[in-house]
C-alpha cells in the first residue's frame, strides 16, 4: 500500500484524491508507545506537496523537531517558511492565555487564506491548568475559524488515559472534540514504538460521504516507521510487506 | 555549491560522543548497559524521567551514576532536591562513588562465573564454536584513540565513595527547593515557578545557551533531579508538575543542558494519570519495576532485583528513536525483526547491571546450591532409614541365624538388557 492511499477522499465530481478537503475537520489521538507524530509530518508533507499553505501550532515540540524530520521527506521547512507557504505558531510562549492564543491564529489564517491548520498538541492546553470547558471553547473557535477561511484543521490529543477511569477532564475534552471532528484516527502500539496501529473512524460531524470507509478492529492497519514515514500494511498477513 | 567538501575534523563537546544515528552530542549516563538501552547515550539538550514504582532507592542510584559521570567528565552539574527527601541533594553529592581502579581484583562474582565457564568446557559442535559467548548484557566500552584525556564511560565502584576534591565542588551546584519556598510571603505553589526561574538563570549565567549563529557549544552541563514532585516539594496541582517540565523542554532544546529526574511513583498512588502526563512532557522515560514488594518475582528471577523498561526513547530530529536500530540489549541491532528482549537489572557487589531476562531464567549457582543442599538431606534421610533397616536386618539374622543375602545395588533395566540379554530375552 502507497504511502498517500491509507486515507483518500472522493470529491463529489468522483475524483479520489489525498488531500484533506476543504472545511473539514482531523482528530488524532495517540498514546506514549504509539506517538502520531509521524502523521502530522505526513499531513504537512503532503499539503506542501500540493501545493497548500500550511499553519502550525507547536506547543509540545519546537520548529527545529519538525524542519529535521522533514528535511527526510526532501522538504526544507525553513525555505518554505521564507516562502510564505509554512507558518509556525509557537505556542509554547502564548500557551499561557487561551485569547493570545486564539489571536495569534486568527492574524496568521488571516494572512495565509486558506491553509492546512494543525495543532500540537491539544492535551498539554488542558494539563498545563486550563480547564476542559476552556480548552473545547478554544478548540471550538478554531473550528469556526478554519470553516469560514474554507481550511482545513487536523489536531492532536493524547489518549492515554481516555478508557481508563482516570481523570474525568482528559474524556470530557475528547467528547466535546470529537462532536466536531469528521475523523477520528487512533494510533495504538504494537510491543514498540516503531510500529502500531491506526484505526480510522467516521466522526460525529461528517455529512458528505467523502468515500471514507471505517478501519478498526479486524480491518485496522497496521504501521512501521521508518525515517522517512511509515509503511502501511494490511491486518493479518503475518509481516510487514 | 560545490559537491567537494574540505573536510573538518571537528572535535567533539568534551565529555560526549557524536550519535552514530545522526551525530547528535550524547552524554553518557555513567552505565554503559544503560546507555545502550538509549541508543549510544542520553542526547544533549533532552530530559529523561526516571520512575521507580516501589520505595526502593534503585532511581536514585541511577541519578547517582549520573551526576558522578558529569564530575568525571569534567562537566558542571545542577543537583536539585529536598533536604525532607531521605539523604537530600546534598547527601547525594556527598555519597557519590568513586571510579574503579582497575588494578583492584575483579568482581568476584564475575571471577566466580568466570572458573565456572572454565570448569565447564563443553564439547559442543563445530559450527557454534566460532560464535560468541551467549552475553546478557553489555561490556564496558573501549575508548577510541587520542581521546584519553576524554572521558565519555567510566566504570564505577560502588564499594567506594567519591572524595570530593575543590575543582569537583566547584563544578557542582546544589539547589535545596526547601529554599526556595522558604520565603512565608510566597504561596508554596510555586515551587516549580521559582524552580524554572533559577533554572533559567542558572543556564544564562553559566553560558549554557546555544549560541544563535548555529556554531557548537563548548561544554554542556547535566541537572539532576531527585524525587521530583515528592510531597516534601510542598502541595502543588498536577497542572504545576507538568508545565515545569513542559515549559523546561523548550528552554533545554535552546540551551546545552541535558535532565535526567527520578519521579516517586508510590507518593502520587492516588493520581495515576500524573505519571503520563509527566512522560509526555519528558523526551525518554525509564521505568523501574523492583522485586522487593513480590516475593513470587523474587523466586523467579533469584539473579535479579527488578525488571527495567522504556515506555518512551529518546528520539531528537528524528521519527524513529536511534536506539531501535542500535541497541544490543534490547536485542533489536543491525534493525533485525526479531522480537524484542525483556530487561532486568541487579545490584551487584560494586557494579549495577542491566541485563536481558527471560523467563526460563538459566539455573544461577543460588539455586543450584538449594538443590545440592536438598540432596544433601535426602541423603541423610536415606541414610537413617538404611540404618533402622539394617538393625532389622541384624535382628532377623539373630533370629534366624542365617547370614542375610547381600543388598544388591539397584540396577536399570537397560543395564540388565545390556549385561544379561538371556534372562531379558525370556
Amino acid at each position: 500500500m502507497s504511502r498517500d492511499d491509507f486515507l483518500t477522499f472522493t470529491t463529489p465530481t468522483g475524483i479520489r484524491t489525498s488531500s484533506l478537503p476543504i472545511d473539514f475537520a482531523v482528530l488524532l489521538t495517540d498514546t506514549l508507545e504509539s506517538p502520531a507524530t509521524f502523521l502530522l509530518t505526513h499531513f504537512v508533507a503532503r499539503a506542501l506537496r500540493e501545493p497548500r499553505k500550511v499553519l502550525f501550532v507547536g506547543l509540545s515540540l519546537a520548529f527545529e523537531h519538525y524542519a529535521t524530520v522533514l528535511k527526510k521527506n526532501g522538504i526544507q521547512l525553513a525555505n518554505e517558511r521564507t516562502a510564505d507557504r509554512f507558518a509556525f505558531v509557537d505556542g509554547s510562549t502564548a500557551a499561557g492565555s487561551l485569547p493570545k492564543l486564539y489571536e495569534a491564529i486568527a492574524t496568521a489564517l488571516q494572512s495565509s487564506g486558506s491553509a492546512l491548520v494543525i495543532i500540537d498538541d491539544l492535551s498539554s492546553l488542558l494539563w498545563s491548568g486550563h480547564s476542559s470547558t476552556d480548552v473545547a471553547r478554544f478548540f471550538a473557535g478554531v473550528r469556526a475559524l478554519v470553516a469560514s477561511s474554507s481550511s482545513s484543521l487536523v489536531t492532536l490529543m493524547h489518549g492515554d488515559d481516555l478508557h481508563t477511569a482516570g481523570d474525568l477532564e482528559d474524556s470530557h475534552l475528547f467528547r466535546r472534540v470529537l462532536q466536531q471532528s469528521d475523523l477520528w484516527l487512533q494510533t495504538t502500539s504494537l510491543s514498540s514504538q516503531t510500529r502500531g496501529e491506526l484505526s480510522i473512524y467516521r466522526g460525529p460531524a461528517l455529512v458528505e460521504d467523502y468515500g471514507i470507509v471505517d478501519r478498526s478492529g479486524p480491518t485496522a492497519l497496521q504501521y512501521k516507521l521508518d525515517e522517512s514515514g511509515p509503511t502501511f500494511s494490511v491486518k493479518g498477513l503475518g509481516k510487514f510487506l | 555549491m560545490s559537491s567537494f567538501k574540505r573536510r573538518v575534523t571537528t572535535t567533539p563537546l568534551p565529555g560526549s560522543r557524536p550519535s552514530p544515528y545522526n551525530s547528535l552530542p550524547l552524554l553518557s549516563t555513567g552505565l554503559s548497559s544503560l546507555d545502550d538501552l538509549l541508543g549510544g547515550g542520553l542526547p544533549l539538550s533532552s530530559s529523561l524521567l526516571i520512575q521507580s514504582d516501589a520505595l526502593t532507592s534503585y532511581a536514585d542510584l541511577l541519578l547517582k551514576f549520573w551526576v558522578a559521570q558529569g564530575l568525571e567528565a569534567k562537566q558542571e552539574v545542577v543537583v536539585i532536591g529536598s533536604a525532607l527527601d531521605g539523604e537530600g541533594p546534598q547527601g547525594l553529592v556527598e555519597s557519590l562513588m568513586e571510579v574503579d581502579g582497575g588494578q583492584v581484583l575483579g568482581d568476584e562474582e564475575d571471577e566466580e562465573e568466570n572458573s565456572e565457564a572454565k570448569e565447564e568446557k563443553l564439547k559442543i559442535a563445530f559450527r557454534y564454536e566460532g560464535m560468541k559467548q551467549h552475553a546478557t548484557t553489555v561490556s564496558a566500552p573501549t575508548p577510541p584513540k587520542g581521546t584519553e584525556n576524554d572521558v565519555y564511560c567510566s566504570l564505577f565502584d560502588l564499594t567506594t565513595t567519591k572524595q570530593l576534591r575543590a575543582a569537583d565542588r566547584a563544578r557542582l551546584t546544589v539547589v535545596d527547593v526547601d529554599e526556595l519556598s522558604e520565603d512565608p510571603s510566597r504561596p508554596p505553589a510555586e515551587v516549580y515557578e521559582e524552580l524554572y526561574k533559577r533554572l533559567e538563570s542558572i543556564i544564562t549565567e553559566k553560558g549554557y545557551l546555544l549560541p544563535e549563529d548555529g556554531t557548537k557549544p563548548r561544554k554542556a552541563l547535566r541537572i539532576a533531579i531527585s524525587s521530583f514532585g515528592s510531597p516534601s516539594w510542598g502541595p502543588a496541582a498536577w497542572s504545576g508538575l507538568y508545565s515545569f517540565l513542559h515549559r523546561l523542554r523548550p528552554l533545554l532544546r535552546r540551551s546545552a543542558c541535558t535532565l535526567v529526574s527520578t519521579f516517586p511513583l508510590p507518593l502520587h498512588a492516588s493520581s495515576p494519570t500524573l505519571l503520563t502526563r509527566l512522560s509526555h512532557a519528558s523526551d525518554g522515560v525509564i521505568s523501574l519495576t523492583s522485586f522487593a514488594s513480590s516475593p513470587l518475582s523474587i523466586s523467579q528471577f533469584p539473579r535479579h532485583h527488578g525488571l527495567l523498561s522504556i515506555p518512551k526513547l529518546p528520539s531528537l530530529g528524528s521519527l524513529v528513536p536511534p536506539s531501535a536500530k542500535l541497541s544490543v540489549l534490547r536485542g533489536l541491532g543491525g534493525g533485525g525483526e526479531g522480537r524484542e528482549n525483556n530487561l532486568g537489572f541487579r545490584v551487584k557487589r560494586r557494579r549495577f547491571v542491566v541485563e536481558t531476562v527471560n523467563a526460563d531464567e538459566p539455573v544461577g549457582p543460588e539455586v543450584e546450591k538449594k538443590k545440592v543442599e536438598k540432596k544433601v538431606e535426602e541423603k541423610k534421610v536415606e541414610q537413617k532409614v538404611q540404618e533402622k533397616m539394617g538393625e532389622r536386618e541384624t535382628k532377623v539374622r539373630f533370629a534366624g541365624e542365617k547370614e542375610a543375602p547381600k543388598e544388591q545395588p539397584r540396577r536399570s533395566v537397560s543395564s540388565i538388557m545390556h549385561k544379561q540379554p538371556e534372562l531379558y530375552e525370556f
